[in-house]
């Protein structure tokens, strides 16, 4: 599956959104907030918050 | 030589490790100049956004398992040239590749999402109708920024067009200001309980940093409260929300117990909120500029959408109504409709061709007026503010030679060629490979791409063969935001 990125490069906080076609015109956009955990290691960890669009037609 | 921590970790560092955190890089982002340095690490505003994308790029693959090597990335409608190529040669460094990398405005993306969501919504009630052409006012109230523009929004069966008319380049106004109104406001307090003048309390300047940085996180987590509790509330009860907390070791040793109302707080903003406001900046001014740009009055706007984190708070979205007298459209969660509709700009992009139906077309425009400093005279208009996107005209013998192996020209901005407050935006080198005559005539072809990066060409006149080095100065005297 091939994601479709936008990300919004903000001031104080970036968002990452995934756009995708799922099937029957509908696009599926998640969101990914960009957050790393605090064990120092560097590691990061994806919330997923789903929404679910229709494309037109 | 600590680790690096990207996100809401390293915001959290901010009350802890406060002198090694770097914030609000992005209103610094085209300025070459602007270094922080932590631990003889030097980061310039391009690097940290360089990391940002990286941390963006490897959490998409991450979840996908998928290498991602195209975006679309949204920067402020006001940012110019410099400042677009310089997040570009961020994304570029973070490992996108150049040719898959489109640049659209915060407003715009914003809209993108909007209109997408109501014209999904003749299923669930349309609240707000695109059917016919409307003129809709995006403001956008970020951290750090304050974008305004004015759009054109046709809605043609299942395509879209989204013409973007003015933009406001007003980039001194953002969510941090509100925070800075409050943050003097409880040193204030803090200064009549101990009976110190607050002028004069913090005397070196990381003890300056720490105290900023623990009360804006303080007024920060005040005004979520606020717009949290305060929905739903009217009369008095709506100013009588109080935040109370209590902060060890703030000062000295001393601890800080302290209480602030919405109402006090609402009377602290009240100056970034009024035209005319005692702060000199507000909220009102870029709207009215933007306005004026477009030759349009207030009444001649369809919609006002509002964007950003800050239009959440009531106070802000109130302000606007009242300059506008009517509602304003922000319903949608405005952290997440700026990256939703760039990922859905750049779905619609990439499968153009294969989409029979629903096409996104945006028109950008350019965010000010471009001049070249043509020595000995007044300056010429390169591109005039409110240009669309690509862009390309020949300027035939715009300067002349005086020196014979090479020219020094600047790159200007401003409201006018008299424009006292002109900036000078960059230099320009001309380079000779052969000698040219002095009083030789040179051509000059100005390009602006659909990202609204500036590009220059030059050659002698009448000879498109003589083609003539054009490089852009490292040195940037533009003092980014």
């Amino acid at each position: 599956m091939k994601p479709y990125i936008g990300i919004d490069l903000g001031t104080t906080n970036t968002v990452v959104a995934c756009a995708d076609y799922i099937e029957d015109g509908n696009v599926k956009i998640d969101i990914l907030d960009i957050e790393q955990i605090s064990d120092r290691c560097g590691s990061i960890t994806v919330k997923k918050n789903v929404a679910v669009l229709h494309l037109c037609g | 030589m600590g680790h690096e921590f990207i996100g809401q970790l390293a915001k959290n560092m901010k009350n802890v490790e406060y002198d090694r955190v770097i914030y609000n890089s992005k209103n610094y982002i085209g300025n070459r100049n602007h270094v922080w340095q932590i631990d003889n690490k030097k980061y310039t505003p391009e690097d940290v956004a360089e990391k940002i994308l990286s941390v963006a790029k490897a959490n998409v693959e991450r979840f996908y398992g998928e290498r991602v090597d195209g975006a679309v990335i949204t920067v402020p409608a006001s940012f110019n040239h410099d400042q677009i190529e310089s997040t570009k040669n961020a994304a570029k460094s973070a490992g996108f590749l150049e040719d898959r990398l489109i640049f659209i405005s915060e407003p715009t993306a914003a809209l993108l999402d909007l209109i997408y969501e109501e014209k999904l919504s003749d299923k669930r009630n349309t609240i707000h109708d695109f059917s016919k052409p409307k003129k809709v006012l995006v403001f956008d109230l970020g951290g750090g920024t304050c974008d305004v523009s004015i759009m054109n929004v046709e809605i043609n069966g299942d395509d879209y067009k989204v013409e973007e008319l003015a933009i406001s380049p007003h980039t001194q106004l953002g969510g941090v200001d509100f925070d800075i109104c409050g943050v003097l406001y409880l040193l204030h307090k803090y200064s009549i309980l101990n009976d110190i003048d607050h002028k004069r309390m913090p005397h070196h300047v990381d003890v300056k940093r720490y105290i900023f940085s623990v009360l804006s996180l303080e007024i920060e987590k005040a005004r979520i409260m606020f717009s949290s509790l305060s929905s739903g509330l009217t009369g008095e009860g709506y100013g009588d929300v109080v935040y109370r907390n209590s902060l060890e070791n703030f000062y000295t040793g001393q601890s800080f117990e302290f209480e602030i109302s919405k109402k006090e707080y609402d009377e602290c903003i009240k100056p970034l909120l009024t035209k005319g406001g005692n702060l000199g900046f507000n909220i009102i001014d870029p709207i009215i500029d933007t306005l004026n740009k477009a030759n349009l009055g207030k009444e001649d706007i369809d919609e006002v959408f509002l964007v950003g984190g800050m239009t959440a708070y009531s106070t802000v979205r109130e302000a606007i109504e009242n300059f506008f007298g009517k509602k304003t459209i922000s319903y949608l969660d405005p952290m997440y409709s700026v990256a939703k509709g760039a990922a859905l700009y750049n779905y619609y992009n990439e499968n153009k061709k294969k989409i029979e139906k629903g096409k996104i077309i945006i028109y950008p425009v350019v965010a000010e007026n471009i001049y070249l400093d043509v020595k000995n005279n007044l300056p010429v208009l390169l591109v005039s503010q409110g240009t669309k996107a690509p862009y390309e005209k020949v300027h035939e013998g715009i300067v002349k030679v005086d020196n014979a192996t090479g020219i020094k020209l600047d790159i200007l901005s401003g409201k006018s060629i008299y424009d006292p407050k002109m900036k000078r935006l960059k230099s320009v080198q001309l380079t000779f490979t052969d000698i040219i005559k002095p009083g030789t005539p040179i051509s000059i072809k100005v390009t602006f791409d659909k990202n609204r990066i500036l590009h220059l060409e030059a050659w002698v006149t009448g000879n498109f063969k003589q083609r003539i080095d054009v490089t852009f100065d490292k040195e940037v005297l533009y003092d980014g935001c």
